[in-house]
């Protein structure tokens, strides 16, 4: 390890500064978890019984043009422009969480719509024999059955996310990296403070990680 | 007008025309198929036997001819909602839905039309029953074998009390154990005063279980041949039939 003396006492003496940035961080990801997967819902929604032609054709380019933004891109341009074209004020947390919410819903709604794509004709036909309104069949049976397929897909996918909270430092939201940050600035020892959150991030997602597989073994298909 | 079980009468198509894009499926076909009796519609691969399964049952569309329930009390056609009601279809490989125990693949469909729930329930239990896999009820369908399966897509179908039941390839990958479930589960069906429209490329398990075939070829019924002629047709069907060793 060469010559380098660590120090691990920085770890006792601002735990609640890590403990702080961990949360924020948590906070943020969960929060954009939760409204970024509405918003894909509610995208998928109009995309597969769209009202009018034109609204699909809007949504379709809606996604393909979140889906083309970085999120870092997304963060600053929200955070810089929307007060300026816009005059609206929002704090850099809300701005993350915006952001973020915005980068992932039209993954989680392309992720389901790929997963109703793949399921066979005759899933729906079925239905359909039984009298079951088309409408329903998707709602109740067919959105069902592809979320719980396409779960280890989405939880991969809320893991990067969490992983993506870091660029909210960008904008000094008091993220696990950014407190890290703070932290060099007046320890000057970055080497402690970078293994720190490396280590930080390793539990809280590989155990995450792991369960996502566990969906992948079991496929929730052996009912107790 | 609802059928009744045992109702004397006929399903009739005539000159029935169905295309998908450009390409024909059906062309001119016309058929007679007599009610309470199990019929097997026999034909190569791709000559439109599924199809028309479909197109009686009311999930395809005709684009002309005339398609309609003939009874006694008068003729039910294909653009009455009534007719459609008096349809259960089975799919080939009965595509039971995944990630529902087969109790929850039997309800679902009256429950999300809004049936009382113990009823439909009640209802499900003793049709699992009736076919020997009321202990599969919390199963998943993969947990079930391929007879086990067909059984369960034909409660499926019967929980919406449909009095024509239309079965696509009820054999397909089975094994002779389960063929003969399956059978004994159809003739069970017929006994209970149920009209049964089979398609099957089995001739054995369609001559076993059938009161008369339907040979078809290109997009028309060719041939209708009843139980007596199964082993003496000289028809166009012959040469299909005769296969069946």
């Amino acid at each position: 390890m060469g010559n380098y003396n660590w120090d691990w006492s920085i770890v006792s003496i601002y735990w609640k500064a890590f403990g702080s940035g961990i949360l924020n961080s948590l906070f943020i990801s969960a929060s954009a978890i939760i409204i970024g997967s509405i918003l894909g819902f509610i995208l998928l929604y109009f995309m597969v019984f769209p009202k009018y032609k034109i609204l699909k054709i809007c949504l379709g380019w809606t996604v393909e043009i979140l889906l083309a933004i970085p999120l870092l891109v997304l963060l600053v341009w929200i955070y810089y422009c929307m007060p300026i074209l816009f005059n609206i004020k929002i704090s850099a947390l809300q701005t993350c969480i915006i952001a973020m919410s915005i980068n992932l819903a039209p993954f989680v709604s392309e992720t389901l719509r790929a997963g109703l794509d793949s399921i066979p004709k005759g899933y729906t036909e079925a239905g359909i024999a039984l009298g079951i309104p088309k409408r329903k069949i998707v709602r109740n049976i067919l959105i069902p059955q592809v979320f719980s397929e396409m779960l280890p897909a989405l939880i991969t996918q809320y893991i990067t996310l969490f992983k993506l909270s870091s660029l909210a430092s960008v904008i000094a939201v008091n993220e696990i990296l950014h407190t890290a940050n703070n932290i060099i600035s007046e320890t000057y020892r970055p080497l402690e403070v970078f293994t720190v959150v490396a280590l930080i991030y390793i539990v809280i997602v590989i155990p995450i990680s792991k369960l996502s597989r566990q969906f992948e073994i079991k496929d929730g298909l052996t009912k107790k | 007008m609802d059928l009744r079980k045992n109702e004397i009468g006929k399903i009739v198509g005539a000159n029935l025309f169905k295309s998908f894009n450009t390409t024909p499926v059906l062309e001119d076909c016309s058929f007679s198929i007599r009610l309470g009796e199990i019929t097997t519609i026999i034909g190569r691969s791709g000559c439109g036997k599924t199809t028309l399964l479909k197109c009686i049952n009311g999930i395809e569309t005709i684009d002309s001819g005339q398609l309609f329930i003939e009874t006694q009390k008068g003729n039910i056609p294909f653009t009455e909602k009534k007719y459609k009601s008096n349809f259960g279809l089975v799919l080939q490989g009965g595509f039971l839905w995944r990630r529902k125990t087969i109790l929850e693949n039997i309800t679902i469909a009256p429950l999300l039309l809004k049936h009382p729930k113990s009823e439909t329930i009640d209802k499900a239990i003793s049709l699992l029953k009736k076919f020997g896999i009321e202990n599969k009820k919390n199963q998943y369908p993969e947990n079930l074998s391929g007879g086990e399966q067909q059984r369960a897509a034909i409660a499926r179908a019967l929980i919406m009390e449909p009095k024509i039941l239309l079965l696509d390839e009820i054999t397909f990958s089975l094994d002779p154990f389960n063929k003969l479930d399956v059978l004994d589960t159809i003739l069970k069906i017929k006994d209970e005063g149920f009209t049964v429209i089979l398609v099957s490329h089995d001739i054995s398990f369609s001559k076993k279980v059938s009161d008369s075939i339907l040979y078809m070829n290109e997009g028309k019924i060719l041939e209708s041949i009843s139980k007596n002629n199964f082993e003496n047709s000289n028809g166009f069907g012959h040469d299909f039939l005769s296969l069946g060793v």
